[in-house]
């Protein structure tokens, strides 16, 4: 055990990868929210007159609604008028029409990071909307894409060039009073992404997000529309990673997606973001809305996460099942080490006749921190035939630590069968001494037992994702060993 | 919750006039404090979390009196004769309405080393021991709790000495009888190191009685005691039972529960083990069987305060016309509680179109040498079970009865009472000719 206590010491005093700031001039607007800031926010995005009712009546909302405190996580309050709500790169004004024209120093970011956008270009057909801080600095593949009608842009483009979409659909899935973070979101969205397949469409390549938080003092508040038409189908990728500072930073992101008559949707994600130091200073708070909505017959959406960071995770990726047979399904891997805090599970509202979902959740808690899985299935009386199953199994590496498991099911139709499963335990001894005496180092005995136990949830993910998401918890679970 | 916190004002207003009603200081103040907690808080609604699926309002806004010794007063042994209780067992209490009938009880003198006292009797006696069994803290349990405290009157107090074992089961009978009467009987049972007690708590209702049940029962085990505790809510349908057992067990200590609601209209029952001893263990069982309009809620919680502690539970639940069931089963592991194992589960059967049901297994974990596991389904009768049936010439509902009644089974194999199987075989084989078979099987 000596050399385990050794091992965690070092792996606590491991820093964090993807942290550094890039130094670059950023447009912020000075901290404090009020309707003018929201006003502000929309004349600078060139917003159409409804778009800023929207927001406003948002706000409005906003303001009478209370904090929710009945998550698993602990933080000391808010002080939302010490936030500054709205920053752009300054080189956005005049957007880089090439590779060469875009700010060098962004561009070093991404390599710092792994994720060279030449070369991202070049491989495996991804297509990056690239959002550094709130404002779209670059997008490729347009054309490519633009062939089979699919649109893939940035919010406030498609604010302004597809008016009709956007009202269609934006907050008919997360309507702005949905929860506190989500109304906030809907005042003062600064961007995102916008995604629509057209009929019978299946998107000829993944696309691809890349987030980043970077200016000091800056919510990030992210918003996301998905829509697959009929028969559609796309696969969206999502990931996120943060530079390192002191400060909490708030981010409360909505994302929605309807997926219409057969429509089938995969959303994944790969979460990053600066987790705070050792002692829990810092790190982000990542108050996430994230909601599918199985509009249409037969259509399905299916989340896949992989939470590695962020101080305090806030997040129940969920599925409405509306449409006859539609499918839902959460696959979900989040580990958390030193003091980070999460409270993430899924929702599946079973409505429709026939629907079926489908929940893995696998939690990982090493160090001093804390993980809970809530998820909520609920069978209506009107879904005739629905079926859930739920596995969420905990690992423990650490004594100190907690894994939480807070499932509710509430079944109001009999031919429905629901099936529940959870398990908590530390890392198997057998498994790690079978795998020592092979000659295999203890760490490398760990990652294999942890790499196993979250197998069900890596086959979900698309393969570059796969690849990310294994070297992540390679790097995440060094040395801890319980 | 209008009503009933008036009854709890009531009793506070009594209490503060006549302070001298009970002669123990101690005594006074923790009702007292009760008093105010309830009248502070109300009832709990279903914002709280506790609560959430389990609406109490209604129960709050009926007028319903406190229940005295005199209420009941008529109840004579030939009344509940015809009653069929859950065993034969010669130890035999009786409560009416909550208070202690020593008129009606059998079994003679008690074994020694058992003492079973009436606690209006003790209040009277000896109001300082009674003040130390007491669990004193107001803000335990819900408000339903702290309204038992403050409108204390009467109960059983149970001790059994050191290294004695009991053959014979303690039965309590819990007799509701009037209509709009609040009943809040306490039940204390201290087990001394090394006993073993079987105890049967079981509420009846000797007529159409209607009103509130709301008792509470505390449990302390010594060192090497064991309890195996029979729970019984069958009152009648327009009554309301509402009830928490608060359980400690220290080292190597046992607590076998057996929780089964079956009558009321509205049931509620909490029951809150705290594993406070190296090697301490419980096993809490429940079976709910609800049909109509009946609402039948458990909520369990387990907490392993120390390492090497053992739990594991198994709840089921029978649902049938537009009843609701609500479980919720909650497992705490405390910070460095090593070694331990937690097995919990709750399986569901729903027999009709608009019955419900609501489950929540929780975990809540803080240590890393354990080993917890929950389960929890929710479905009907399996299709190909009822097609062997079938198949072999077992009519539609008699295939569906069978089943049925195998799904209580697994928890009343383990129960010794055969008032229970009975009870069971009735509802659920009554009409089909299996009942008899059944018997005549079990005879061989």
């Amino acid at each position: 055990m000596a050399s385990n206590a050794q091992d965690v010491a070092e792996f606590v005093d491991r820093h964090y990868e993807a942290g550094f700031v890039t130094d670059i001039e950023s447009d912020t607007v000075a901290p404090g929210l009020n309707e003018d800031v929201i006003r502000l926010i929309s004349a600078k995005k060139e917003e159409p007159e409804w778009m800023l009712e929207w927001r406003l009546k948002a706000f409005a909302r906003w303001k009478t609604m209370r904090e929710p405190n009945w998550a698993h996580v602990h933080y000391p309050p808010i002080d939302f008028q010490a936030i500054s709500y709205y920053a752009a790169p300054k080189s956005a004004k005049d957007r880089p029409q090439s590779l060469d024209e875009v700010d060098p120093k962004l561009l070093e970011t991404y390599k710092k990071l792994g994720i060279p956008l030449e070369e991202q270009m070049m491989l495996a057909g991804v297509a990056v909307d690239a959002v550094f801080d709130s404002v779209s600095v670059h997008t490729s593949f347009r054309g490519k894409l633009a062939e089979v009608g699919v649109i893939f842009c940035s919010f406030s483009e498609a604010v302004r060039e597809h008016p009709e979409l956007v009202r269609k659909y934006l907050g008919s899935v997360v309507p702005v009073t949905d929860n506190y973070y989500a109304a906030l979101n809907s005042a003062v969205f600064s961007d995102g992404s916008f995604v629509y397949i057209p009929k019978g469409t299946r998107c000829p390549m993944e696309l691809s997000t890349y987030f980043r938080i970077n200016a000091m003092n800056t919510g990030q508040f992210e918003r996301t529309l998905v829509i697959a038409d009929e028969g559609a189908y796309v696969s969206y990728l999502e990931g996120c990673t943060a530079p390192m500072r002191d400060e909490n930073q708030l981010h409360a992101a909505v994302v929605e997606l309807v997926a219409l008559d057969d429509a089938s949707i995969k959303y994944s994600t790969v979460q990053n973001w600066y987790p705070g130091d050792a002692e829990g200073r810092g790190g982000i708070y990542n108050f996430v809305t994230k909601r599918g909505d199985c509009r249409g017959a037969r259509s399905k959406i299916s989340w896949t996460q992989v939470e590695t960071g962020s101080a305090i995770t806030w997040k129940y990726p969920s599925c409405i099942l509306k449409g006859e047979n539609s499918v839902g399904e959460f696959y979900s891997v989040a580990l958390t080490n030193n003091l980070q805090q999460a409270d993430t599970g899924t929702k599946m509202i079973h409505l429709g006749r026939g629907t079926r979902s489908t929940i893995v959740s696998k939690g990982i808690s090493a160090g001093r921190s804390q993980n809970a899985y809530r998820g909520l299935v609920r069978i209506a009386a009107g879904a005739e035939g629905a079926r859930n199953y739920t596995q969420c199994d905990s690992l423990l590496l650490g004594s100190q630590c907690g894994a939480h498991t807070f499932p509710y099911i509430e079944c109001k139709n009999p031919s429905a069968v629901v099936e529940h499963e959870a398990s908590t335990s530390k890392i198997s001894d057998d498994q790690l001494f079978y795998l020592r005496s092979r000659g295999i180092k203890q760490e490398d005995a760990v990652n294999m037992v942890v790499n196993g136990f979250c197998k069900e949830v890596f086959k979900e993910l698309p393969m570059e994702f796969a690849v990310e998401a294994q070297k992540l918890l390679g790097i995440s679970l060094e040395g801890a060993v319980g | 919750m209008a009503a009933l916190a008036m009854v709890a004002g009531a009793a506070l207003a009594a209490l503060e006039q006549a302070p001298d009603s009970t002669r123990s200081q101690r005594l006074g103040a923790l009702r007292l404090a009760a008093a105010a907690r309830v009248k502070e808080e109300g009832l709990p609604s279903v914002a709280n979390e506790h609560w959430k699926y389990t609406n109490v309002s209604r129960l709050g806004e009926r007028a319903l009196r406190s229940a005295t010794a005199g209420d009941g007063a008529s109840v004579s042994a030939a009344s509940f004769a015809a009653l069929e209780l859950s065993t034969d067992s010669a130890l035999r209490v009786v409560l009416v309405n909550g208070c202690v009938r020593d008129d009606l009880g059998a079994g003679g003198s008690l074994p020694q080393g058992l003492r079973v006292r009436s606690m209006a009797a003790l209040q009277e006696q000896d109001p300082e021991r009674l003040a130390t069994l007491l669990d004193t803290d107001v803000e335990a349990g819900s408000t339903f709790q702290a309204l038992n405290t403050a409108l204390l009157g009467d109960g059983v107090v149970i001790e059994v000495d050191h290294n004695v074992s009991l053959r014979e089961p303690l039965h309590l009978v819990m007799l509701g009888t009037g209509d709009d009467l609040l009943r809040s009987p306490r039940v204390l049972v201290h087990m001394g190191r090394n006993s073993e007690l079987r105890l049967i708590e079981e509420y009846v209702s000797l007529d159409a009685a209607s009103g509130l049940t709301n008792s509470v029962c505390e449990v302390r085990l010594a060192v090497g005691a064991t309890l195996f505790h029979h729970r019984l809510a069958n009152e009648s349908a327009a009554s309301s039972h509402i009830g928490r057992v608060a359980v400690e067990v220290d080292e190597q200590g046992q607590y076998v529960s057996d929780s089964l609601a079956f009558g009321g209209e509205l049931t509620r029952v909490d029951i809150d083990v705290n594993l406070v001893g190296r090697g301490a263990r419980c096993r809490l069982n429940g079976l709910f069987v609800a049909d109509g309009q009946q609402h039948v809620d458990h909520h369990t919680r387990i907490e392993h305060r120390v390492g090497d502690t053992h739990s594991a539970e198994l709840y089921r639940g029978i649902l049938d016309g537009r009843s609701r069931g609500v479980f919720n089963g909650r497992v705490l592991v405390a910070r460095d509680a090593q070694k331990i194992t937690a097995q919990q589960a709750s399986n569901n059967l729903l027999l009709s179109r608009l019955a419900e049901i609501d489950t929540k297994p929780e975990l809540e974990i803080y240590a890393d040498d354990v080993s917890c596991a929950h389960g929890a389904t929710v479905g009907e009768l399996d299709a190909a079970a009822l097609f062997y049936l079938r198949s072999r010439g077992v009519g539609a509902a008699d295939a569906r009865a069978l089943l049925t009644y195998a799904f209580a089974q697994k928890i009343v194999d383990e129960i010794p009472l055969p008032g229970v199987r009975r009870w069971l075989e009735t509802r659920f084989l009554g009409h089909t000719r299996y009942s008899q078979l059944l018997s005549a099987l079990e005879s061989l």
